[in-house]
């Protein structure tokens, strides 16, 4: 190694090719394995994210199906009864409308029935009371009819109900129908791209009509 | 190698720039978990709210059998307000159903009542089926439970008639420590609400203590309907007596049990039988007018009859169509009364099997009413006793001084036999034949049998069948969740 004029080493000369080029390709390494971490995270972050997603949609829909459910049924004017209305219609496959007498006898302010409010009235015209739930296997979707219009309840789902009489007996006849088992699978919308698989969440719930709960001295 | 020194910076940088770019990653991952597990946590309370309000439904339902409905609509409990809020206009619709809640849902909502502020007032509160600060669960959460009267009609919402009140129940839920809200630093309850209309059923709500149901009567044992003149039959209204002074040979009446100024629409005996075109319980009574001789007429008092005086004896029949009581009609029909009889023998406290011969210890007391339900025969005797409700299917014999406080019926075979010494009944009897149809599973009502001899007492008590049709099961006949969509605005 000879001295340079102005005292600095030689090796101030800079990088040469090969020292270049080797520490390109361990930037790369490193960028590559970084980049490759934080796909992964965001993967999983995507993936966990489109799980809960589907599972509080999930949720919220078997929570607001039950509720029409326990409360199918409801008579205490004996309209139901009267005109042979059961609490719950079977329609078609994975279609049924719920039947109930819930609210009406406080008039609205615009005299709309169907936004009628106060005790159940005898009829079956009022938000709620003919709540029909109807499963699309096409679509994946559950819709939903409260009164004023199909709504999706929730997408990327399959839905199945079964229904039990009293004996805890799977049944079809309508006026048999004392206890609903809901099953929901809710699907992820895209394939997990690290498994390769579309991620599925199962919800089951099992709901006693309460107006058909075994009460001693019904009429 | 000088120059790698100068170079070492870069990697401080890249592992800075990496580390806040996983730790803004991180958190992101952070916010997104506790937005979930906020839902998570208010999805679970609401069930668990609804959950407690269910709970609270099911215990005070329960625990209104052997209660008086009206007493209970009369009977106040110190509610404490915790907050302002706004109550609907006195007289208003939103008013009525307002007041249904135990406690205002505002309150309900926001009100730690584990460990409550100060209270701003107290209010009095009719109905109220818990304590004022709500039944504590081991779920954590609480509940709150009221009746209120329906309009039926007597412009009265602390007296019932029909049988019929409106139970509401609020069920609270709060969050646990450390489980975090959408609400902020505001810790707030989840709440439910549900509302049920209950039914007594008031079939059994006899008007004198001794029914007969049929279109007419043979004797059950001899020759004679009644034998002796030691037997006694008092269809006044006995208030204050018990089990013990029935005992004891203590009894004293009023003809006036209501205070309206009037007699009271009591009998001795009723004969009724729902036969409009046939005389209805006319042929029935007239037996029974034949058979008394005129040292037993006297026998039977009360504060009706169709023969002036005494004896105390009517057909009842057009009572019973003309009761206010929406159930009293139910008693026409011979399948009702068995369905509800087949029903009772569910929830019997004891059952006795047939020919049984009862004695020596009790079937209910005053304190402790029970259902006996007797499969066949009975023979009550022993110097022994029992209060609530009894029913035969077969013979029921008195004997050997048995008392009993309540209400009986003697339906199936429909022979009643009270032929002992010292024996009495301090509420009201029934006693009809009831016939099965096989051909189209109906039943009807055939000829009943009954003597009543030696030294029977038969003393009228409106809370003593009161006792007895109390203990059975109240009826739901509507059962709905409540929430502001389908409340009058308040």
């Amino acid at each position: 190694m000879t001295p340079s004029r102005s005292g600095f080493h030689t090796c101030s000369r800079g990088f040469t090719l090969i020292e270049m080029l080797v520490s390109s390709a361990v930037l790369v390494l490193i960028a590559g394995a970084l980049g490759s971490i934080l796909s992964q995270s965001q993967h999983s972050y995507k993936s966990q994210q489109s799980i809960l997603e589907v599972t509080q949609e999930a949720r919220a829909a078997m929570d607001q199906l039950c509720a029409y459910l326990r409360q199918a049924g409801n008579d205490p004017q004996a309209y139901m009864r009267t005109n042979n209305i059961p609490p719950i219609e079977l329609l078609g496959v994975d279609h049924i409308r719920i039947n109930s007498d819930i609210t009406g006898s406080v008039p609205a302010a615009g005299g709309d029935p169907l936004e009628a409010t106060g005790d159940p009235d005898g009829s079956l015209d009022n938000l709620y009371e003919r709540v029909e739930v109807r499963y699309n296997p096409l679509l994946e979707n559950l819709q939903l009819d409260i009164g004023h219009g199909v709504e999706v309840l929730a997408e990327n789902l399959y839905c199945d109900f079964t229904f039990f009489d009293i004996n805890g007996n799977v049944t079809a006849v309508e006026d048999d129908i004392v206890r609903v088992r809901v099953e929901m699978v809710a699907e992820t919308e895209d394939i997990d791209l690290q498994t390769g698989k579309i991620h599925s969440i199962t919800l089951e719930s099992e709901v006693m009509l309460r107006s058909q709960s075994f009460d001693l001295f019904a009429n | 190698m000088q120059h790698l020194k100068d170079e070492s910076g870069v990697s401080l940088l890249i592992v800075t720039i990496v580390s806040i770019l996983m730790a803004l990653l991180g958190m992101s991952m952070i916010f997104d978990s506790m937005t979930e597990v906020t839902i998570s946590n208010e999805l679970e309370n609401q069930k668990k709210a609804r959950l407690n309000a269910e709970t609270g439904f099911s215990t005070v339902k329960d625990a209104l059998r052997q209660t008086n409905l009206t007493a209970v609509l009369q009977s106040t409990t110190d509610v404490p307000r915790y907050m302002n809020y706004s109550v609907p206009g006195a007289g208003t619709v939103a008013e009525d159903y307002f007041l249904r809640n135990p406690i205002a849902p505002k309150e309900a909502m926001n009100i730690d009542f584990e460990s409550p502020p100060a209270r701003l007032a107290t209010r009095t509160v009719n109905g109220f089926l818990t304590p004022g600060e709500g039944t504590p669960l081991a779920s954590g959460g609480r509940y709150w439970a009221k009746i209120t009267d329906n309009d039926d009609g007597d412009g009265n919402l602390t007296t019932d008639v029909d049988g019929i009140v409106y139970l509401r129940t609020i069920g609270i839920q709060r969050l646990g420590a450390g489980q975090i809200t959408t609400y902020g630093g505001t810790v707030k309850n989840s709440v439910g609400i549900i509302q049920s209309t209950l039914k007594r059923d008031q079939t059994l709500a006899a008007k004198a203590p001794f029914t007969i149901y049929g279109p007419n009567a043979v004797p059950s044992q001899g020759a004679n309907l009644f034998a002796g003149n030691s037997f006694n039959i008092d269809g006044f209204d006995h208030p204050t007596m018990t089990l013990a002074d029935l005992q004891a040979g203590i009894h004293s009446h009023t003809t006036d049990a209501d205070g309206d100024g009037f007699p009271d629409d009591t009998a001795g005996i009723d004969a009724v039988f729902d036969n409009a075109g046939g005389g209805d319980g006319t042929p029935l009574r007239d037996t029974i007018h034949g058979d008394l001789n005129g040292g037993q007429l006297d026998n039977i008092e009360g504060n009706q009859s169709d023969y002036g005086g005494e004896p105390s004896l009517r057909d009842g029949t057009d009572r019973v169509r003309n009761d206010p009581n929406p159930d009293a009609t139910n008693i026409f029909n011979a399948s009702y009364l068995m369905n509800f009889i087949t029903n009772t023998a569910a929830v019997a406290d004891v059952t006795l099997a047939d020919g049984t011969n009862f004695g020596g210890s009790d079937l209910g007391t005053d304190a402790a009413p029970q259902i006996t339900y007797c499969e066949g025969d009975c023979r009550l005797g022993g110097n022994s006793s029992g209060a609530g409700l009894l029913i035969v299917r077969g013979e029921l014999r008195f004997q050997a001084g048995f008392s009993y406080h309540g209400l009986i019926l003697v339906v199936g075979e429909g022979d009643f036999n009270m032929t002992g010494s010292n024996v009495g009944i301090l509420g009201g009897l029934l006693v009809a034949k009831t016939i099965y149809n096989a051909g189209d599973g109906t039943w009807s009502y055939g000829t009943p049998s009954f003597t009543v001899a030696g030294n029977s007492n038969f003393y009228y008590q409106e809370g003593g069948v009161g006792l007895g049709y109390g203990l059975l099961p109240i009826r739901k006949l509507s059962w709905r969740e409540v929430y502001p969509e389908i409340e009058p605005p308040y």
